[in-house]
């Protein structure tokens, strides 16, 4: 049998990712129910707020709602199923070999885009079809969604290193996912909130990427010194959450 | 240098349980070895920390020369692990669990393939690659996962009841397969099967109560017990007419005698004769000496031991 010494390095590192990604996007696509659970909840979530608020309000669910898809399938689908890896004792498989918590991460958040795709393309169909975004604001608009995406997988990939129950990780994940989603202006626009008490919505980081996702799509107008705020907060929360992953993600039992 | 180096390794977990303490031993390469103890006795704690899923509390533990604290990345290059009472994933297929596990492990694709290809073969479970493994037995499934680490081409291979579940014929498929191995890699098993053991094995160990309580060849295992061959009767006996010639235990129902010594394994079937009994003479195994050194005794059979001069 051939073995490997060249598992470590770039090269390898996107094998590893793509290795894990492909076993979990095979998985994906052999249970349809969750997918499909997962694209109607957006479909439903505008309809509701359409007949409640109307056009106007329902634009910001839109955008809300494709946040909330990326931030869920990081934040609180893929713990679960890291949880359901460990207690498979696959965990200890993966441990021990060349694949890290990076490559693992970043594997793991790959096989989930399968399930952000149902809602991801309900949403976008309807926020094109309507005329509420153009075509050529569609790749910003897929950066922004894929940041957030990312951001959700860090953290939920670091809380399911901590927890060892099912239980215990969603009520971590779905905590979190309501203080990002819920509270702040995310389904709702910032100028809601009193011009005092706007600071205390950026310090989620869903208010940066709503922000962002409203001003590529001249939903929101924001001066230049807003715009750097934004895109400043959202680097810093990603680089916290890599080096959390990297450094206190607790890929070895203690 | 040794395959496995362990200096004074403790493991102590956050509630309170000492799982190993102060461990020390040495293991060459290219050999089995086998680490044998009652439930709870630390044994999954050893293969883990040696597998670098698990912190220890204090010691060392080298695996190929390379430190599993301080080196872990190098340790995880030349290791596969299959942990116990694990299994695969219920929507991939045999081929795919194997496959991906190995793309994941950095192999390239082509690589991959025949690695995959050749431990799928070396398992039995070519004619049933494509199935999912929601479609497999429990033991089919555990060998999927034995598959998946084979494939590997590790340098140490750390099993943790890898026979779990399989049938006889698998099992000892299994077992040929890595006694086969044996100077290519470095075998970790545990096991609650001593048969397979005493043939598998290069060196046992028994563990209980996270301290090493033997660890030799299973043939220094069974010299070191001063009793050679047990008696089994077929159908009752009185106890009275044995009880000074020797142990009088029993085995699945059937009375046992462990003769004091070779003169009272003759006495014994003189007088079974006489009683006209049906007695039949084995050489001792490796499982009653794991009864005698790892057994919870009574007060006669403590006894006893100290009369033939069994310590452990």
């Amino acid at each position: 049998m051939e073995t490997t010494s060249r598992a470590y390095g770039v090269a390898a590192g996107l094998r590893k990712t793509f290795g894990l990604a492909y076993a979990q996007t095979l998985i994906g696509l052999r249970n349809l129910y969750p997918l499909i659970s997962v694209g109607l909840i957006p479909g439903a979530l505008y309809l509701m707020f359409f007949l409640v608020g109307g056009q106007e309000l329902s634009q910001h669910v839109l955008y809300g709602a494709l946040i909330a898809q990326a931030l869920g399938a990081g934040l609180v689908s893929m713990p679960q199923f890291i949880v359901i890896h460990r207690d498979r004792r696959l965990l200890d498989m993966y441990i021990a070999s060349p694949m890290g918590p990076l490559s693992y991460m970043f594997g793991f958040a790959g096989g989930r885009l399968i399930y952000m795709l149902p809602g991801m393309v309900i949403l976008f169909s309807i926020l094109l079809g309507f005329g509420f975004m153009q075509l050529h604001n569609l790749p910003a608009t897929l950066l922004i969604v894929l940041v957030t995406f990312a951001l959700g997988s860090m953290i939920g990939f670091t809380i399911a290193t901590y927890t060892k129950s099912l239980f215990v990780t969603g009520a971590v994940s779905n905590i979190l996912n309501s203080l990002f989603m819920m509270l702040p202006p995310v389904m709702y626009p910032l100028a809601i909130i009193p011009d005092r008490y706007q600071w205390l919505a950026f310090l989620a980081p869903t208010t940066a990427v709503a922000e962002l996702i409203r001003w590529v799509n001249n939903l929101a107008e924001l001066t230049s010194g807003r715009l750097t705020l934004c895109i400043l907060l959202l680097a810093a929360w990603l680089l916290a959450c890599l080096a959390m992953v990297l450094f206190k993600s607790r890929w070895r039992e203690v | 240098m040794p395959a496995i180096e362990v200096n004074n390794l403790a493991k102590v977990y956050s509630n309170g349980t000492c799982a190993l303490s102060d461990v020390s031993f040495s293991f060459p390469r290219g050999k089995v070895l086998t680490v044998v103890g009652p439930n709870g006795a630390g044994k999954t704690t050893l293969l883990r920390i040696l597998g670098t899923n698990l912190l220890p509390t204090s010691g060392e533990a080298r695996v190929l020369g390379y430190d599993v604290l301080k080196e872990p990345s190098q340790v995880r290059l030349r290791i596969a692990m299959v942990p116990q009472e694990g299994r695969p994933e219920l929507y991939l297929t045999v081929w795919q669990s194997v496959f991906c596990y190995l793309l994941a492990r950095g192999f390239r694709w082509k690589d991959a393939r025949i690695n995959a290809e050749s431990a799928v073969k070396a398992m039995g479970l070519w004619e049933r690659r494509h199935y999912m493994s929601s479609q497999l037995s429990g033991g089919q499934r555990q060998r999927v996962l034995i598959a998946m680490a084979l494939a590997t081409g590790a340098e140490v291979l750390i099993l943790d009841e890898p026979t779990i579940g399989l049938d006889p014929i698998a099992r000892r498929e299994l077992n040929s397969f890595l006694g086969r191995l044996r100077n290519e890699a470095t075998v970790i098993i545990t096991t609650h099967m001593l048969d397979e053991a005493e043939y598998l094995s290069d060196q046992v160990m028994f563990i209980d109560g996270g301290k090493i309580q033997a660890f030799d060849s299973p043939a220094s295992l069974k010299q070191a017990v001063p009793v050679s061959e047990k008696m089994i009767f077929d159908g009752s006996v009185e106890h009275k007419d044995f009880s000074a010639l020797g142990l009088m235990t029993e085995l699945g129902g059937k009375p046992v005698l462990y003769p004091n010594s070779r003169e009272a394994a003759k006495r014994v079937i003189e007088i079974a004769l006489d009683q006209e009994l049906t007695v039949t003479v084995q050489p001792i195994t490796l499982e009653d000496v794991y009864f005698f050194m790892l057994g919870k005794h009574r007060e006669e059979e403590e006894g006893w031991k100290q009369q033939v001069g069994l310590t452990v």
